[in-house]
């Protein structure tokens, strides 16, 4: 009777870390779905925002880092996303996006005071980069032209260094050149999904 | 076997016996394992500051601490909760890497496990610990191997199948050592625990033998005692016999001073009386002598009647009787002379 308590307590327990461990690594491990009516957006495609989240100038291009604080993949590579800011803050405009206000506090702390955390609570900045997971980065070029969306490494914690996809990116940006291929590993979104039941979708 | 050249008959431990060792073996790893489980779980605590991993911090560590506390306490003379301990131990160590972002020096911890295991001298504790790591990373590694590149797996910068080989037969190595030192510490143990039950037993053999020389001992001194009282008792005796001794020798030399005295006396008055008698004698044969001349006379000079001759005759025989009764006397008395 009592082995048979053991086994069902051990098995509950078990379950329970498994779920712990589901809950913030092992679900994503796999590719986020895909939303309904989701629309890809494309390298070289206009990319049209609110300006009102996001200052309009045709000056210097920018990141923005689709950001979840409560998303454990957000926290993994906030290190590579603070040298980024660091190294490349200068010569392009970095934003972190999150999607409610409520989280806009907690994003303050863990990102710093030197990168914008813009709110968009309807996910335009989303839908319009054609985003659905954190983290996720969109680069646009001066133009308001999508160069690239994807993720930063193709490890959750960045330090496989030949896939810092966003580095090579803004790299070959500063040069000038045009968005390099990656691997789907680089385009396919992982990681914490971004809720569009408030979406506003515009339909092109 | 053999102790000091001493033959012993050293009997094999039994089932209770090896279950009071196990239950031994097991209180005093269990006084050192759950301080450092407690510490694992703080180390859990200590390291979510880096990267706010709370959840999995406090989530994951109180329920392996549930697991192994509640297996204990359900099934505390089953050693089941150390197996839990071995899994927890491999959770733990998965739950570190998580919360420092993969940092492949948290991997060490399933070494620290594996060395931390072999105190309760089992190999087999070894097992849930390396099974698990080893379905960890086969699972993953064989999606990525197999080319499901959907799997976000790898964590390190390269994890190609060498590494992984490299990773895994590593690992196992620690475990297998740790797995062998435990089987070997547990031999040992065993056999110390069958010299220790020998030397009981001839410690206890010793004991008796000892208590048994110790009443002998005590049997002995009493016998001693008894002789030592017989032998006061025999001298007490013995001059008790001393004393008589000297009395009768005084009485023997006091009878010997009478003896001699009356011996003399006697003699003295035997000597008195044989010169008496040899007096006597002599006295007597000088009036007898003149009686047998007298009758001689009779005879030759006068001349008797018959009757009167039958007289004189009978008067003759009687005086020569008397005369060879005073030879005798005197032939008696000289020989009593000569022998004094």
């Amino acid at each position: 009777m009592r082995k048979a308590a053991v086994v069902f307590v051990l098995t509950i327990i078990f379950s329970a870390i498994f779920g712990l461990f589901w809950y913030q690594e092992i679900q994503y491990l796999l590719p986020t779905p895909v939303p309904e009516n989701y629309r890809v957006v494309r390298p070289h495609e206009v990319i049209r925002f609110d300006s009102v989240l996001i200052p309009q100038q045709y000056a210097r291009p920018k990141l923005l880092h689709f950001f979840n604080p409560d998303c454990p993949c957000s926290r993994f590579n906030l290190a590579h996303f603070r040298s980024l800011s660091e190294e490349y803050g200068k010569r392009i405009d970095f934003y972190v996006v999150v999607a409610a206000k409520k989280k806009a506090s907690s994003a303050k702390k863990l990102i710093g005071k030197n990168v914008t955390i813009v709110i968009d609570e309807d996910q335009k900045l989303a839908v319009a980069c054609g985003v659905y997971s954190t983290p996720q980065a969109a680069i646009i070029q001066a133009s308001n032209q999508l160069y690239f969306r994807g993720n930063f490494n193709r490890s959750r914690y960045c330090v496989d260094k030949n896939s810092n996809f966003v580095q090579m990116a803004l790299d070959s940006l500063i040069a000038g050149k045009r968005p390099p291929h990656f691997i789907e590993l680089a385009t396919q979104s992982y990681g914490c999904r971004i809720p569009r039941e408030n979406a506003i979708v515009t339909v092109q | 076997m053999k102790i000091n050249g001493l033959a012993t008959n050293s009997q094999p431990l039994t089932d209770s016996e090896l279950g009071e060792l196990n239950h031994e073996i097991n209180q005093n790893a269990d006084r050192v394992t759950e301080p450092l489980l407690a510490l694992m779980f703080l180390f859990g605590i200590f390291i979510a500051f880096f990267y706010d991993t709370w959840l999995v911090g406090f989530g994951v560590g109180s329920l392996c601490l549930l697991a192994y506390f509640t297996t204990k306490r359900l099934l505390p003379e089953s050693n089941l909760y150390q197996y839990v301990l071995s899994a927890v131990s491999a959770i733990f160590a998965a739950q570190y890497i998580y919360q420092l972002h993969g940092m492949a020096e948290m991997h060490f911890w399933v070494f620290i496990s594996s060395t931390i295991l072999i105190i309760y001298q089992n190999w087999k504790l070894q097992l849930p610990l390396i099974l698990i790591v080893i379905i960890h990373h086969g699972t993953f590694a064989y999606l990525q191997y197999i080319g499901y590149k959907e799997v976000y797996f790898t964590q390190l910068a390269y994890m190609d199948l060498t590494t992984f080989l490299f990773h895994g037969v590593l690992a196992s190595c620690v475990c297998l050592v740790s797995a062998y030192w435990g089987h070997l510490v547990h031999q040992r143990t065993i056999q110390d625990a069958l010299h220790y039950k020998t030397l009981s037993g001839l410690k206890s053999e010793l004991q008796h033998t000892a208590n048994r020389m110790n009443d002998l001992n005590k049997d002995l001194m009493a016998v001693n005692g008894e002789i030592q009282n017989k032998n006061e008792e025999l001298k007490a005796s013995e001059e008790e016999l001393m004393t008589s001794q000297e009395a009768l020798q005084q009485i023997n030399a006091n009878l010997n001073n009478l003896v001699m005295q009356r011996t003399q006396i006697l003699l003295n008055q035997n000597k008195a009386l044989t010169n008496h008698a040899y007096t006597n004698a002599h006295k007597v044969r000088s009036p007898l002598a003149r009686i047998l001349g007298l009758v001689n006379l009779i005879h030759q000079e006068i001349e008797l009647e018959e009757h009167g001759k039958d007289l004189l005759y009978h008067l003759n025989l009687s005086a020569n009787e008397l005369d060879d009764v005073l030879r005798e006397v005197r032939i008696e008395l000289d020989k009593a002379e000569f022998k004094e």
